[in-house]
């Protein structure tokens, strides 16, 4: 048979990188291994092979990956599997003993989640400068006003979960 | 050149600390990894993602440079500011060890006798 391509949907906020490893590693248990993040990295495409005991980890880099970070990880004995919006996704077979990981010490996992957050700052900044300087009675008409404050709930709840993440990770005993 | 303002740098992570040691010699991202294992004897292990990390963090303090970059991979050396910052620390543990040493005296295994 031809390889086998199994696709699945998944919402994950975006400090929940360590569920989606869980589950991609939990895939590849059962034989799916990821092959493909696409739509908004909503949609997962994984193929199906052999099960295997798989370590998944995720980076954040705002900026188009280079090719010495690539060869880095590479070098290191992990897999660059695909990339979507910023998102890296790495893998690499679970050997018996220590877990492999790509961050190795709480100040860069935290520095991963910072750099998100200035992202999500950062992509506000156009709308409010534009808003300031156009009069903030563009917001008056009632549809763009409820779309507007739509999207900033949900950029403050995503920034919001973000920083409580960062905080259990400073203080992992509460 | 003026004094360098060490409270801006230390203390140095294990991380931050190995891999200025490491990079005593020019070395590019993976050997500096293999070589901070052996010398630190297992005790430190640093992922490519926090190595990667570190290494923008330390070119943009003026510890390490970027010496040569071939077949996609960049190779370090240490500055003459990062052997100074490396040198105070080394200088602040030397202090701690020798305090530590005071109240729990050193033992070859490591467990008290």
């Amino acid at each position: 048979m031809s390889a086998q391509l199994v696709t699945k949907y998944r919402f994950f906020w975006d400090d929940a990188d360590h569920a989606i490893e869980h589950w991609l590693e939990d895939m590849a248990r059962q034989g799916l291994h990821l092959h493909r993040v696409s739509w908004l990295r909503c949609k997962f495409t994984f193929r199906r092979g052999e099960p295997a005991e798989m370590t998944y980890r995720l980076d954040f880099q705002t900026r188009r990956t280079s090719p010495d970070y690539l060869q880095l990880f590479a070098d290191a004995g992990w897999e660059h599997v695909d990339r979507e919006l910023g998102w890296q996704y790495w893998r690499t077979p679970t050997r018996a003993g220590r877990t492999p990981e790509i961050f190795t010490d709480t100040a860069s996992r935290i520095r991963k989640y910072q750099r998100l957050l200035w992202l999500f700052a950062l992509a506000w900044l156009p709308t409010l400068v534009l808003l300031s300087i156009k009069g903030w009675e563009h917001l008056a008409t009632p549809r763009v006003a409820v779309m507007t404050l739509i999207l900033v709930g949900i950029t403050v709840y995503a920034m919001v979960r973000l920083v409580l993440r960062i905080r259990s990770l400073r203080n992992p005993d509460r | 050149m003026a004094a360098i303002d060490y409270g801006k740098y230390l203390p140095l992570s294990e991380a931050t600390y190995y891999i200025l040691v490491a990079l005593d010699e020019p070395l590019h991202g993976y050997s500096i990894m293999q070589k901070v294992e052996a010398i630190s004897e297992g005790t430190v292990v640093i992922g490519p993602g926090t190595l990667y990390g570190a290494f923008a963090t330390l070119e943009k303090q003026g510890l390490i440079l970027m010496v040569k970059e071939e077949a996609r991979r960049k190779s370090y050396a240490m500055t003459e500011r990062g052997r100074e910052v490396l040198a105070e620390q080394v200088r602040r543990l030397r202090i701690m060890v020798s305090n530590g040493n005071k109240v729990v005296p050193l033992s070859t295994k490591g467990d008290p006798a």
